[in-house]
């Protein structure tokens, strides 16, 4: 690939030819491009034209001329981008190129009753459902990728933490089905989500459907099932409910990977190394210190759902929309959709790398396990103990001893000071103290608990699409699948 | 009844200091609004504007014992202002018909804003007092432990050595700053508002201005020549220095939770001899107060967008924006100082584990020093070739779990170039800690003649 300057056009990180790939994958830039926008309006517009030619609403020869020539290669881009920004108005420049290359009998008949707001608002929603085809692909995936880390790792001991502290030993398997169960849920989410937000919109100005005379509702109902998505009750140009609910939405799951990736980077400190994202021979921690490995995937999902989350907010602010309509929720969208939608199928894309080639490191959880072994076993040596002395006297008798073995500062101190108190020993042998204290044998319901999970997770994945849908290939796109249009001037 | 965690009385004092709780009493906030009322009738009677005998009988009433407190809560059933059943307990507790002039001319959102300023002034001195105590602690940390080595962590890993005075330096600069603003924005947030229903004064007469003037310097206030009912940037500052100020606080806590996780143990958060952490594990002590630390600065900063966003007022008055800060500020200004005194708390009694210290240093001791070896042989063999050949050795190293001494030693190219002496950084990583005593011991010189300019009482 040839790198030219752009004259300043690559300024946002996701458009960076160098550093873009942390912020988006070009797939999903691919369906927010700026051509491509202005071509699914245009396909908007001719599937309202072909509905309402198949109503009598307007001449079929006028829907079919239209249908014809509504293909962004056929109008003056140059000339749409000067009056946009002379007129002020997002829609109505491409309207007017488009009614140009018609002829006159048939242009008259573009965007007919609609207000601009039906055509871009349905747009967006047919780009969030590439997005959210993307983002199921690789939610899949990831689950999928989790399951396998369940199973072929579930077994090994480590160290549960609360507060950051060594609390009791789990298995890892469960930790990594909390993940995936987290992640379950997040995938459902983005179903019932896709299901409230992928709707059409065709009301017209203030929502009457007026311009669209009596036949309105069908032309509602054919124009959305030729689109593919949902017929809404009611306009929705000031109720942007179904925005904020992606964007939140987009911030559950972001958070959801994030919490993994933050784990992955808290348990690869090199004190703890249980656990460590890919490495690859080349891939460089530090400028100036040659030993660095750098958790560097893993922080950058955490970067973006931070960002994610941040425009989780917007969609909230847009919630507040004035009378029967109000861009300044809108234009909002445009912005945080955009970024948020980009943002998290990177991060879903780091993630499944992350998950492909993580290294867990078995040895390391089993020896930081050991490591605090008899303090840790506290909660078990309290119920043994506690069985024979009362639990809430078990619980007295052990933070003493706790306390004292933590003064004292040796591996063994605990069970020492335990096997020399006589409240403890007139109960029990030195074996079964020992037995009571060894990690394994207090894992709990640990396994069976992973296992419910890669369940419910096989069912789930079973219930899903069995091929899951991909976003369709950009229509602008040529036979060799490259874009005509970017290479031509628009200046 | 208290429902709100602040206000708690059994298990009390989580979430605020009965310090701040005392200053956001319902009935201390009346009082300072009758604070006000009473210094706009003496500066109205000093300058002629009412009678003398009516601002010295509202004087004498505007305490909250004369005033029918009964009547007061009754009033707020009725009556959706926030200050008028007050204002008007107020008038029947005077004496003569004086009570006709009691408010006279002024708004309620002149008595409120100018009360929320008195409150404020109150909050800032608390923070002041703290925050250079916090400072004082600080540095006898960064001064006993200028020269202790520890490693410096970057992405979460070992990175290099510095000393944990160093560590601690950067607070201190940090918090110096925060003094700093503390005391830069004095001029601008202490001033009390006066300027009638919409900021024209047209009810007070034509002595106005000079009545404004005396009423707010009677309450130690600045005057602003215009009013600033629906500019907020002032309240603004204030918060969102507490979100920073939380946020630096947040920022040294999670370095102690951090540093005092198991496997890493440095630093340590002393917990009061008989104190319980877990009701499950005996064993456990946790870092509870540094957590409560990073919550309390979490909810500073998410109710402090709720005032940037009141920054939006509509028209010469917007109640929508208004009221989001008698909800906003009284929390913000109880988490700030909580979570301050307890970060003095945990800074007071920290417990700093040397040994744990060298010992993680050493845990990959070569590695740590990969920067020194870095320009150590740029110098024999370039610094792009050093890289390479570093990483290379590196990786062998850490592969056949071999020490890196025995790799260089054994490499045909670097061996011979590096001496015994060379190697010693190897042994002793705490020793390559480069000016990090001196850049501790010059940050401790300029905080400590700053502090020789701090003025005593805000």
């Amino acid at each position: 690939m040839s790198i030219a300057c752009t004259d300043g056009l690559a300024s946002h990180i996701v458009d960076s030819r160098f550093f873009g790939a942390s912020y988006a994958t070009d797939e999903a830039r691919r369906v927010f491009c700026d051509l491509r926008r202005l071509q699914r309006w245009l396909d908007v517009e001719v599937a309202l034209a072909e509905c309402q030619a198949e109503l009598g609403m307007i001449p079929a020869a006028a829907a079919a001329e239209l249908a014809a020539c509504a293909r962004l290669p056929n109008l003056d881009l140059a000339e749409i981008r000067r009056d946009i920004a002379r007129t002020c108005h997002s829609l109505l420049p491409l309207l007017d190129a488009w009614q140009r290359v018609a002829s006159p009998a048939a242009g008259r008949f573009i965007h007919f009753g609609a207000t601009t707001q039906d055509i871009e608002d349905t747009a967006q929603c047919l780009e969030i459902r590439d997005v959210i085809a993307i983002v199921r692909r690789d939610l899949r995936s990831i689950a999928a990728e989790l399951i396998r880390i369940v199973e072929q790792h579930g077994s090994l001991v480590m160290i549960g933490r609360t507060h950051g502290q060594h609390a009791l030993p789990t298995l890892f398997g469960l930790k990594a089905a909390t993940w995936l169960d987290e992640l379950l849920r997040n995938m459902s989410r983005l179903e019932a989500c896709a299901d409230q937000t992928l709707v059409s919109q065709l009301f017209g100005g203030v929502g009457t459907m007026d311009a669209f005379g009596p036949g309105g509702l069908e032309l509602l109902r054919r124009f959305s099932h030729r689109l593919g998505l949902a017929e809404p009750l009611v306009g929705w140009h000031s109720s942007r409910d179904r925005l904020a609910e992606l964007l939140a939405t987009m911030a559950i799951l972001a958070g959801g990977l994030a919490r993994i990736a933050n784990e992955i980077y808290q348990l690869a400190r090199n004190e703890i190394h249980e656990l460590e994202e890919p490495f690859h021979a080349g891939k460089i921690g530090s400028s100036t210190m040659p030993h660095k490995r750098n958790p560097e995937l893993c922080e950058q999902v955490v970067v973006l759902a931070r960002l994610i989350k941040a425009n989780a907010g917007l969609g909230f602010d847009g919630l507040i929309s004035e009378h029967e309509r109000d861009y300044r929720a809108v234009r909002l969208e445009w912005v945080s959709v955009t970024d948020s939608s980009l943002f998290l199928c990177a991060a879903t894309g780091m993630m499944k790398t992350i998950l492909v080639d993580l290294r867990v490191r078995g040895d390391a959880m089993l020896q930081n396990v050991q490591e605090s072994a008899n303090l840790l076993s506290t909660e078990a040596l309290m119920f043994l103990i506690g069985e024979k002395i009362g639990k809430q006297a078990a619980h007295q008798l052990l933070y003493e001893v706790s306390m004292q073995a933590h003064d004292t500062n040796t591996k063994n101190s605990l069970l020492d000071l335990l096997l020399a108190d006589d409240r403890v020993m007139a109960h029990f042998s030195a074996d079964e103290l020992l037995k009571a204290i060894d990690p394994a044998s207090h894992v709990g319901l640990a396994t069976t608990l992973a296992t419910r999970v890669v369940a419910a997770g096989r069912r789930q994945l079973a219930e899903g699409p069995a091929a899951p849908e991909v976003p369709a290939p950009c229509p602008l796109a040529n036979a060799q699948g490259k874009c005509d249009l970017q290479d031509r001037r628009l200046a | 009844m208290p429902s709100h965690p602040i206000d708690f009385q059994i298990q009390a004092g989580v979430f605020s200091t009965p310090e701040l709780q005392a200053l956001f009493d319902e009935q201390r906030r009346f009082e300072r609004w009758l604070e006000f009322e009473a210094a706009l009738a003496g500066a109205q009677g000093e300058l002629g504007v009412i009678p003398e005998a009516a601002a010295r009988e509202i004087q004498a009433k505007a305490r909250l014992a004369c005033l029918d407190l009964g009547a007061v809560a009754a009033g707020y059933k009725t009556s959706r202002n926030s200050l008028v059943p007050v204002a008007r307990a107020l008038r029947l507790a005077c004496a003569e018909g004086y009570g006709e002039y009691v408010h006279y001319g002024v708004t309620t959102q002149d008595v409120l804003d100018t009360a929320q300023v008195m409150e404020l002034r109150e909050v800032l001195r608390i923070v002041y007092r703290d925050l250079r105590v916090f400072e004082k602690i600080v540095c006898q940390l960064a001064r006993r432990y200028k020269t202790t080595p520890m490693v410096g962590r970057t992405h979460g890993q070992q990175a290099l050595p510095i000393t944990f005075g160093l560590k601690a330096a950067v607070w201190l600069a940090e918090i110096r700053r925060h003094l700093e603003r503390l005391q830069a924005m004095q001029p601008r947030v202490l001033v009390g508002q006066l300027g009638g229903a919409v900021g024209t004064l047209a009810a007070l007469g034509p002595k106005a201005r000079q009545v404004a003037a005396a009423t707010l310097a009677r309450l130690g206030l600045r005057h602003s020549p215009v009013a600033w009912h629906t500019a907020r940037d002032t309240v603004v500052e204030v918060a969102s220095f507490f979100a920073m100020l939380t946020a630096t606080l947040e920022k040294i806590a999670n370095e102690i939770y951090q540093l005092g996780k198991t496997e890493i143990a440095e630093l340590r958060e002393s917990a009061p001899g008989n104190a319980m952490s877990s009701s499950a594990m005996p064993h456990k002590q946790n870092p509870v107060l540094c957590q409560r630390i990073a919550v309390l600065a979490r909810h500073v900063r998410a109710l402090t967008g709720l005032v940037v966003d009141g920054m939006a007022h509509e028209h010469e008055r917007d109640a929508r924006c208004l009221w989001s800060e008698w909800l906003a500020m009284p929390q913000i200004s109880i988490y700030t100082g909580t979570a301050l005194q307890y970060l003095v708390r945990v800074m007071d009694g920290l417990v700093v584990q040397e040994e744990n210290m060298l010992r993680n240093l050493h845990l990959h001791r070569e590695m740590v020093v990969s920067e020194w070896l870095l320009f150590r042989l740029a110098a024999e063999l370039g610094k792009m070739r050093a890289q390479e050949k570093l990483h290379a050795l590196i990786r062998r190293a850490e592969e056949a779990h071999l020490p890196l001494r025995e790799i260089l030693i054994g490499d045909e190219e670097i061996g011979p170039l590096l001496a015994a002496a060379d190697l010693e950084y190897l042994d002793h990583p705490e020793r390559y800690v480069g000016l990090a005593a001196e850049i501790v011991e010059e940050t401790l010189q300029e905080i400590e003649a700053k502090q020789q300019n701090d003025f005593e009482v805000y």
